[in-house]
């Protein structure tokens, strides 16, 4: 047996691949008006995207159960112990419903719950990593030291071309000095101590790429790169083309869907940039 | 403008409010702290007016009489009433129903006699009636359509506007009466809602028409001007600990028991208990319990069941101290103030996080008292002024230094400057941090202007002649032409230093020239140079005709 890896659906990491590396994936819920859908399950994230752009209600999601995580964690106790890794508790009540379920579930092996701080892929950088660990044979502590110091070195870009859903979505307010709609601003996100704050903001979305290009260019110490579409898949091999460069050789971007949790305020034609420096 | 209303004009009335209530539905929601600081007021009122109206549409009483379209309404207001305001709501609306049974017009004395039915209705939904909420503001309404009726019996345009006066001026004094809503630093959320549909029927009767606007909830009266639009962050945290339990609504079908002991019988094992209807036929109910499931095992007791909707209400706390707590990222510890020579770019200048503005012109440039006014009028003790001209920098320093409080001039010579140095501004980051991100960014894109030659005249070696069009960039000339898209073309064809990746050239028309020519000279713009981005904006100064930034 080995540690078993757990995490939330807000890692964005496509089911197949978690079940090739034998991660278990617990759902947050998405709400839309009143339907309530299991993220991955219910809905994948291309269905997501396009009820965002036809439905009138802003979409909200809430945190598994503690229910659903006791169900888990029973399912997955084992001797070498279960490390259960999770979307910032700054943007989720996740993390505190499975610290919560980790106290209530009286298992027989030890168990581990991480607050990443991330969220989306650089939160699914160190769940990998975790999987990769676990496989290797490496041990609880082992594990959750590898976890740690990954996240401690991630950051998450968000890059927005329609500003109109994080307005929605009430995480930036119009006044803030974000949102210009005369201007047809286009502003960018960085996750800071697990909060998602104003990175820049920029006049176009050509702009908006190249700035973090050089602000990737301007670090040597890249070891990933995951590049996350909303809706335009195209754009995001334009960009990891023009990237690719400055990472390891042999290493490639990953590039994915973002998932509903990000995703639902970045809008269409959003773009994730998650990076693990050294 | 109307002595009455008819059937339809109230359906034009109520779905010409349907948008606007939209629009204010985000400030409700923030403002929302009773009974349960769960951010769904603004949600709740709106989505009960929406499917008031959609029953009006289904059973096509659109062009009926006013009573016949109330009776609609009301019934589908009580059909889709959501939480505690909507369900409250649907009783408001109960009551102009109740009020228009038998008339075909609906006249100031409908009016009143509506208020009063509203207000009773209201009442009577609430097992224990609170004073500082939107029942105070419906009675208050009522109370002023009593009196001011016997002024003007005739004029449905005055009535509502007294009405409104009033309703307005208890919605202010809510936070007097209520004190979480002091606590919280708010007034009150429902009672906001209930206002803005007042004043939006005050709107149809004087105008025909319901402008499209937020309406921004009063300032609480005797209490000072830290009462802000939205519930403080600090009241977020002291309630962080509370449980707030689950918000249960549904329909009951044809109940075996009355309303009041519907609304006994719920009190003993839920609060917030609102049970509404019609005695024996559809009664709704709104609580809020700790135990849904034996709400619900005892409504299943005395009837069918139909729409049961459960809410966690901490889930709900959470998103709202979500978006409170970002928002406050808003909070400055210092006002930004640029000078700014147009009507656009006082828009743009406050969009992109400007506290105020001064305005200049040609000819009008402001003095040393004018921006000292300004500064002094302004709640902060830091302050930092954009001069964004090299012409009023003097003025501004002197008025710096005359100033007691802390002025910071950020020495931006061209409205350019000033645009870029505001797109650095971030939000959460400190005057230092931003003073210097500012100053560094205002050279991030190249300023230029076109202007007309007021006279013939030979300058830098260009021969010029009256009302031909100057471009220049940093104060050198670069072309000039007899109109202005070729002096524009020209430079940029010739002389503009565009070095950087993806140009973005941006044009901020002066006020004489016209939008219609502003799109067809980006379009022949954007033909000539595909690989530049173009924007045009309206920046209104009256002078130069054209600002050009290139970045």
């Amino acid at each position: 047996m080995t540690v078993k890896i757990i995490t939330d659906s807000c890692c964005d990491i496509p089911l197949d691949l978690a079940n090739k590396l034998n991660i278990t994936i617990v759902p947050v819920h998405i709400h839309f008006g009143t339907k309530d859908y299991l993220d991955g399950i219910d809905i994948i994230p291309n269905e997501f995207f396009k009820m965002l752009a036809s439905s009138e209600s802003f979409p909200t999601t809430s945190q598994p159960s503690v229910g659903q995580f006791i169900e888990e964690f029973k399912n997955s106790d084992n001797p070498d112990g279960i490390l259960s890794i999770h979307v910032s508790s700054k943007v989720s009540g996740t993390f505190n419903a499975a610290k919560q379920a980790s106290d209530q579930s009286n298992l027989s092996g030890p168990i581990n719950v991480i607050d990443s701080l991330q969220v989306s892929i650089t939160q699914g950088f160190a769940v990998m990593r975790a999987a990769a660990a676990a496989a290797e044979g490496k041990n609880l502590q082992e594990v959750s030291n590898i976890v740690q110091e990954t996240c401690n070195r991630a950051t998450m870009f968000g890059l927005i071309d329609t500003v109109e859903y994080l307005v929605k979505g009430g995480r930036l307010s119009k006044t803030a000095g974000l949102i210009g709609s005369l201007l047809n601003i286009k502003p960018i996100i960085v996750t800071r101590n697990g909060e998602v704050v104003q990175y820049a903001k920029t006049r176009s979305f050509t702009k908006s790429l190249s700035n973090i290009r050089s602000k990737l260019e301007s670090n040597p110490d890249l070891e990933e790169i995951g590049i996350m579409y909303t809706t335009d898949p195209i754009i995001a091999n334009e960009f990891a083309d023009s990237i690719s460069g400055l990472l390891p050789t042999g290493k490639k971007p990953y590039i994915s869907q973002l998932g509903s949790a990000l995703g639902a305020h970045m809008g269409p034609g959003g773009l994730g940039v998650g990076i693990i420096t050294k | 403008m109307h002595p009455y209303l008819n059937g339809n004009e109230l359906y034009r009335m109520f779905s010409d409010m349907l948008p606007m209530f939209e629009l204010n539905v985000d400030t409700l929601n923030k403002l929302n702290v009773f009974p349960v600081p769960d951010g769904d007021t603004g949600i709740n009122m709106f989505l009960t007016l929406k499917d008031a109206l959609a029953e009006v549409e289904k059973t096509n009483s659109v062009s009926k009489s006013s009573a016949d379209f109330l009776k609609a309404f009301s019934k589908g207001a009580l059909f889709g009433a959501r939480g505690n305001s909507g369900v409250i709501l649907s009783q408001f609306l109960k009551g102009f129903e109740i009020a228009s049974q038998d008339i075909n017009n609906f006249d100031p004395s409908t009016l009143v006699e509506s208020l009063r039915q509203s207000k009773i209705h209201s009442y009577n939904s609430v097992t224990d009636p609170k004073e500082g909420t939107m029942l105070t503001v419906i009675r208050s309404a009522s109370d002023a359509a009593t009196k001011y009726y016997s002024e003007k019996p005739n004029d449905l345009g005055y009535l509502i506007t007294q009405i409104c006066i009033s309703s307005k001026e208890t919605l202010a004094e809510t936070p007097s009466m209520l004190k979480v809503l002091r606590d919280a630093g708010v007034v009150d959320s429902g009672g906001h809602g209930i206002y803005i549909i007042l004043d939006a029927i005050r709107q149809f009767c004087k105008t025909g028409t319901i402008s499209l606007s937020v309406v921004p909830p009063p300032i609480p009266t005797g209490t000072s001007k830290h009462i802000s639009q939205t519930i403080s962050a600090d009241f977020v945290d002291s309630k962080s600990d509370e449980e707030f339990g689950h918000c249960t609504q549904f329909l009951i079908l044809e109940p075996l028991k009355s309303i009041v002991e519907i609304q006994k019988f719920l009190q003993e094992i839920a609060s917030s208990v609102v049970v509404v209807g019609d005695e024996g036929s559809l009664v709704r109910v709104h609580c809020h319990s700790e135990t849904p499931q034996q709400v619900i095992t005892f409504a299943r007791s005395i009837g069918e069941l139909e729409d049961i909707n459960i809410q966690n209400m901490d889930d709900q706390f959470e998103e709202l101290k979500n978006s409170i707590q970002t928002s406050s990222e808003d909070k400055k510890d210092f006002a930004l103030v640029p000078i700014v020579p147009g009507l656009g770019f006082d828009s743009l200048f406050k969009e992109l996080g400007a506290h105020s503005t001064i305005p200049s012109g040609e000819k009008m440039n402001p003095s040393t008292n004018n921006i000292l006014s300004v500064i002094d009028s302004l709640d902060f003790e830091d302050v930092v002024i954009l001069p964004n001209h090299k012409n009023i920098l003097l003025t501004t320093n002197q008025a710096a230094k005359l100033s007691s409080k802390n002025v910071h001039v950020l020495p931006t010579q061209s409205i350019v400057e000033g645009i870029s140095a505001m797109m650095s501004y971030l939000p959460h980051k400190n005057l230092l941090e931003n003073f210097s991100d500012m100053q560094n960014a205002s050279k991030n894109a190249i300023s230029g202007e076109i202007n007309t030659a007021i006279r013939d005249a030979e300058i830098q070696d260009f021969q010029i002649l009256k009302g031909q069009k100057i471009c220049s960039f940093d104060n050198m000339i670069t072309s000039v032409a007899d109109n202005i898209f070729d002096s524009l073309s020209h430079a940029i064809k010739t002389n503009i230093p565009i070095g950087a990746d993806n140009p973005l050239i941006t044009l901020y028309r002066g006020e004489n020239f016209t939008e219609a020519d502003a799109i067809d000279m980006v379009d022949k713009l954007r033909n000539l140079y595909p690989k530049i981005e173009f924007e045009m904006i309206f920046g209104g100064q009256s002078n130069p005709e054209l600002l050009i930034s290139i970045e």
